[in-house]
């Protein structure tokens, strides 16, 4: 009574006034909103978080930055044409692509050759120094005469020497307990294969030398290109800036870097390249989203259109219904930009509740005009009848919005602020613009005939056989809800946001390739140290726990262990003194004498003939003594077969080479003996960005061995981190941290809104029978709607969590509505035509609303669109079947169904 | 010039000649003694490794036996154990110096007999010019594998008691004594002498040797 009187005072009685009020809040909230309101993708609003995780978040962006990085990956099983394609897609992005702040493929590590013996192991010093004692007469003389006659020479006499090393001496050595180990031949198979090649023809030149002095498996790392461990992809790192103007802030780097891959694909057919990394993952959620939302919204507005249309038969009432709804959202709007500064769902959310205030109104005022009252009447006595009944369902709803403020995730309390204030202000429009515009220009005629009140209490013509046999429908629902009670036990969470974009998406699916075919992925743990003992300390903690494939940091190229590996460096030093350095005079090559020498080797070269009789049991490397005698073998055919001339001029060019890198090498190790510490100071600058803080901290970038978005694998992660180090941070902890709120949230939310909207139905009803019969909907709709997730297969995930008050609303919505008008009518009417009208009316909009949604191929947008539709689907079929036959059973003055009425031809549903 | 004039000049460029054929006579004679040393060795050592009656698991350490026998005849280990201590020979005592000789001769005999059976006893052998000054030759050998690929062997002799020992074989340049030396020196240096002793004796113990030096003399 007296939410008609303030009406009937206020919006009836100054309705031009209140229409010109609304257009100029509207006005004003369009132009706020357009000036303030952003767009963020799903993984952006989920991702502020609160507490000491946000300072220790805040505290690593100030001291390493906050870059929008694009990780570049190429595929190749050519690693030189790997590399020439990072370099050249490198020089193209920076001069192609502006919002390109750094690119970045490899740390130039060359500064650091000379300290290169100290990243080897101890035991590979101690094998160096052998070596260098085992060959030191070899340096020394080839030095003094270098050459490929007198190399071969040499090596024929090391051999002879280790031959009869190991037959008079070897057991000398055997007794130091040092197992006396085969001559190692491949030096020499490698020397002989690039004679072979060099003899045949020109060749690329590649060292033989440090086969004889050290294996240095690192020293390609030190190239510092990002490969991964198989060196089978590489990676290039391009920093971006976001377009602030845009919507979708990354298109125009993502475009220019993609443009670019395609450009140098051509040139480089072996080699495939894509983009992953957060903006890139961004940009294709936003870009799929916002192309499927195309489509959908034209499926949508169309769908809900023509039904709206056809229901109210004529175009103008649904228009204003439209206009009111669209003023109150754009406030919403308007209030969401000058609070909390961003929409998300915002829009969807508040259409998809908002527009049912609007129809229950409508619903009513024409039930009240078909029953002969003028405008002014109709709508009074509307907001008599269903004003309470919508009031109360929009306040209700609202708290149950509002308790997501009780939550500690920002994401959810700003999304319940945002559409729980939105909803009030959709509810609001409904009630101040409506009214206004049906009393200005409603001028439609009754044409049907007057309905007599008892039709109007009537359900809907096809729901009657129904209500008939209430108990058959009682029991049918119980067994549904058993049905479904038995399966909602299966109902999971799946936190893992790769799997709500479309299916082949380039980013994720380069991200997936990464994390399967590397030890590395975009997502990883973040761990500060304040030293370098510290950072080595954790590093080799971490690396010992099975849930981390690889630790990243300074100290990977830092050598560990300096100080005891230096005096091992010095002791190395007088081995070397004996060798030359300055440049000797080559002598020519001599065939006949090479061919001798080879000879000589291959008579020591054993096959197994020769061995058949012995009866000890060190055999020799018989392999490799094979491969000996048949590259020896090949070169002398080929000397035969080919004009020696043009061989040995070929020789001679790769004797030139070989020994000019047989100086650099020399000189290389002699320097490299008298090195110093490596300081982190004397690191590439581009590399101590990146692994040292401004403020002086240590960064440790810890990779899982397991998909890092995948729940369990993230929390045993989250959880080694930790043990590590409680301060760890990274994606993978913020996404844990989020996704472990939010499911604690929800939870909470779940039981603050069930008390919340309880006690308010309480207080409108003040009667537990209808208390009772209001909450069927809600609860039996959440129940079957559990269970049709796991018909569906469906399953709750960032995206459709977020949707749940669209099914909680229309739960409590119809479960008000229809008990309060049950009331209303003294329990005589279980489901009146306009109630039945509203409730269908209004649960098929926001199911063809959203449910359009599936036609996405976002399967984050698919699972919104499902669950709705199974959601208010749900509680749709209870509200319309359960609620009505439990009312039946239920009434003091039950309805009698079969009771002759004046009977209308049509159904007006 | 009478005829008693010109029979004493041709008696004096006789003398001269025969002076001049002493002078070198000895010189060939010694060498070529050296190499025949050698190959008479060598061919009784290559009899036995192809002999068939003397193949086969059973007869292995008779074989074995007899090669080694022939081993010591061509070798005076002694000097050898002398020139592999070097300047630490000198220093020893006569007892361990007796000592060291036959456990040095021990373990070279196995080693060598070793190489004969494995690398060189089916070889065949090319004797090369040798080269020979006074009591000291060089029988230079030419091995070729049943594929005809070469090692050069050199036999260092000496004159001992009128009979050609041999006291190094150097094999494609690389010398057997020099290698023992270059070793005892290394262990000595950075051990001691007994810890030499003491692995050598582990050694041939190990091979089951004992005393083969002994029959050397």
């Amino acid at each position: 009574m007296r939410l008609r009187k303030f009406l009937a005072c206020t919006v009836l009685a100054y309705p031009r006034i209140t229409l010109v009020l609304a257009v100029v809040l509207t006005v004003l909230s369009v132009q706020v909103t357009y000036q303030r309101l952003s767009f963020t993708s799903t993984r952006a609003a989920l991702a502020p978080l609160r507490g000491r995780l946000a300072q220790l978040q805040e505290d690593y962006h100030r001291a390493f930055g906050d870059p929008d990085r694009v990780v570049i990956v190429i595929q190749s099983d050519d690693q030189d044409q790997a590399k020439r394609f990072a370099v050249a897609l490198a020089k193209r992005l920076k001069t192609s692509v502006p919002q390109i702040e750094e690119v970045l493929y490899r740390f130039d590590l060359t500064s650091l050759e000379d300290r290169f013996l100290l990243y080897l192991s101890p035991k590979e010093l101690a094998d160096l120094k052998s070596k260098l004692q085992e060959h030191r007469a070899l340096l020394e003389e080839l030095s003094g005469a270098p050459g490929l006659n007198r190399m071969f020479q040499l090596i024929q006499q090391e051999i002879s020497s280790a031959l009869v090393g190991h037959l008079f001496t070897g057991f000398l050595e055997e007794d130091e307990g040092k197992p006396e180990q085969p001559v190692d031949l491949s030096p020499l198979t490698a020397l002989l294969k690039q004679l072979n090649e060099r003899a045949e023809g020109p060749r690329t030149y590649v060292s033989p030398w440090s086969r004889f002095f050290v294996q240095d498996e690192d020293a390609e790392d030190r190239e510092g290109y990002l490969w991964s461990e198989d060196k089978r992809l590489l990676f290039v790192l391009a920093s971006v800036t976001p377009d602030a103007e845009s919507f979708i802030r990354f298109r125009r780097p993502i475009e220019g870097i993609r443009k670019e891959i395609l450009t140098l694909r051509r040139q480089f057919p072996g080699v495939k390249a894509g983009v992953t990394g957060d903006p890139a993952l961004e940009y294709d959620e936003v870009t799929a989203a916002q192309r499927d939302s195309g489509l959908a919204t034209i499926i949508s507005l169309v769908g809900v259109v023509l039904l709206v249309v056809v229901v109210f038969r004529g175009v103008i009432r649904p228009l204003m219904g439209t206009i009111a709804l669209v003023m109150g959202v754009c406030w919403a709007f308007g209030f969401a930009a000058v609070t909390v500064g961003l929409v998300g769902v915002l829009a969807p959310m508040l259409i998809g509740i908002g527009m049912d205030y609007g129809i229950h109104l409508l619903a009513r005022y024409e039930e009240e005009r078909g029953a002969g009252h003028s405008i002014r009447e109709a709508l009074e006595r509307a907001f008599e009848g269903a004003g309470p009944g919508i009031l109360h369902a929009a306040l209700t709803t609202a708290v149950a919005l509002f308790t997501l403020l009780l939550t500690k995730i920002s994401a959810l309390q700003e999304l319940g602020f945002v559409t729980g204030s939105g909803l009030l202000l959709t509810l609001i429009s409904t009630f101040m613009v409506l009214p206004p515009l049906l009393l200005l220009w409603d001028r439609r005629r009754i044409t049907v005939p007057v309905v007599s009140r008892a039709l109007s209490l009537r359900p809907p013509a096809f729901l009657e056989a129904w209500y008939r046999r209430p108990r058959a429908v009682l029991a049918l629902s119980a067994l549904a809800t058993a049905i479904a009670l038995y399966a909602m036990s299966g109902v999971q969470f799946d936190g893992n946001v790769l799997r709500l974009q479309a299916e082949g998406t380039e980013s994720v699916t380069w991200e997936l390739k990464i994390i399967k075919n590397s030890e590395r992925s975009t997502s990883y743990g973040v761990i500060l140290t304040k030293s370098l003992e510290e950072l080595r300390e954790k590093s080799r903690a971490l690396e010992a726990l099975p849930s981390i494939s690889k630790v990243e940091s300074i100290a990977t190229v830092m050598p560990d262990d300096q100080e005891h590996k230096l005096p091992l460096l010095r002791e190395l030093k007088p081995l070397l003194e004996g060798v030359k350095l300055e440049e000797a005079a080559l002598a020519p090559v001599d065939l006949n004498g090479l061919v001798n020498s080879l000879d000589r080797i291959k008579s020591k070269m054993l096959t197994p003939d020769d061995v058949e009789k012995w009866e000890r049991k060190d055999k020799p490397p018989l392999e490799m003594m094979g491969q000996v005698r048949r590259l020896i073998e090949n070169f002398e055919t080929l000397l035969t077969q080919r004009d020696p001339e043009e061989i040995r001029q070929r020789l001679s060019a790769y004797q030139d080479e070989l020994f000019r890198d047989f100086r650099d090498k020399i000189a290389l190790l002699s320097r490299a003996v008298a090195s110093g510490p490596v300081r982190v100071n004397e690191l590439p600058a581009d590399l101590r960005k990146q692994f040292v803080g401004r403020d002086g901290s240590y960064l440790l970038r810890v990779f899982p061995s397991q998909n890092p978005w995948e729940l369990r694998s993230q929390a045993a992660f989250v959880a080694d981190l930790r043990r590590v180090d409680p301060d760890a941070i990274g994606d993978p902890v913020e996404g844990h941290e989020v996704i472990t709120a939010m499911r604690r949230g929800y939870q909470q939310v779940a039981i603050y809104a069930l008390v919340g909207v309880a006690l308010l139905m309480l207080l409108n009803f003040r009667d537990l029978r209808y208390f009772l019969l209001a909450k069927v909907p809600l609860l039996v709709g959440a129940v079957w709607t559990a269970g049709l997730m796991q018909v569906f297969s469906l399953k709750f995930n960032l995206a459709n969590l977020i949707i749940v008050p669209l099914i909680v609303a229309p739960g409590v919505e119809n479960g008000l509505l229809i008990v309060n008008r049950y009331r209303e009518e003294d329990e005589s009417a279980v489901l009146p035509r306009s109630i039945g009208k509203g409730v269908t009316l209004s649960s098929l909009t926001t199911m063809i609303g959203f449910g359009s949604l599936m036609i996405a191929h976002h399967r984050g947008a698919f699972s919104i669109g499902l669950l709705v539709t199974l959601g208010v689907g749900s509680v749709l079929v209870v509200s319309l079947t359960l609620l009505p036959a439990l009312l039946t059973v239920a009434a003091r003055r039950p309805l009698v169904m079969g009771e002759k009425r004046n009977v209308v031809s049509e159904g007006e549903l | 010039m009478t005829r008693r004039e010109k029979l004493s000049g041709r008696r004096r460029l006789m003398a001269g000649v025969i002076a001049l054929l002493w002078l070198a006579l000895p010189v060939s004679v010694l060498a070529g003694g050296a190499t025949d040393r050698v190959r008479d060795e060598l061919n009784r050592i290559t009899a036995i490794v192809k002999d068939p009656a003397q193949q086969g698991p059973a007869k292995e350490a008779e074989r074995k036996a007899r090669i080694k026998k022939l081993i010591l005849q061509l070798f005076d280990v002694q000097e050898m154990a002398r020139r592999s201590l070097a300047g630490h020979w000198a220093k020893r005592a006569e007892d361990e110096r007796k000592d060291f000789a036959e456990l040095f001769g021990d373990l070279f005999v196995e080693s060598y007999t070793r190489l004969v059976v494995d690398h060189l006893g089916d070889q065949r052998v090319i004797y090369l010019p040798e080269s020979a000054d006074g009591g000291v030759a060089t029988v230079q050998t030419k091995f070729l594998s049943k594929r005809d690929e070469p090692s050069f062997v050199d036999f260092a002799m000496f004159r001992r008691d009128g009979i050609w020992a041999a006291h190094d074989v150097v094999i494609d340049d690389v010398s057997i004594v020099k290698t023992y030396r270059t070793q005892f020196n290394k262990i000595i240096q950075t051990q001691s002498y007994e810890a030499l002793v003491k692995k050598m004796r582990l050694k041939q113990e190990a091979e089951g040797l004992g005393a083969a030096a002994k029959g050397s003399r």
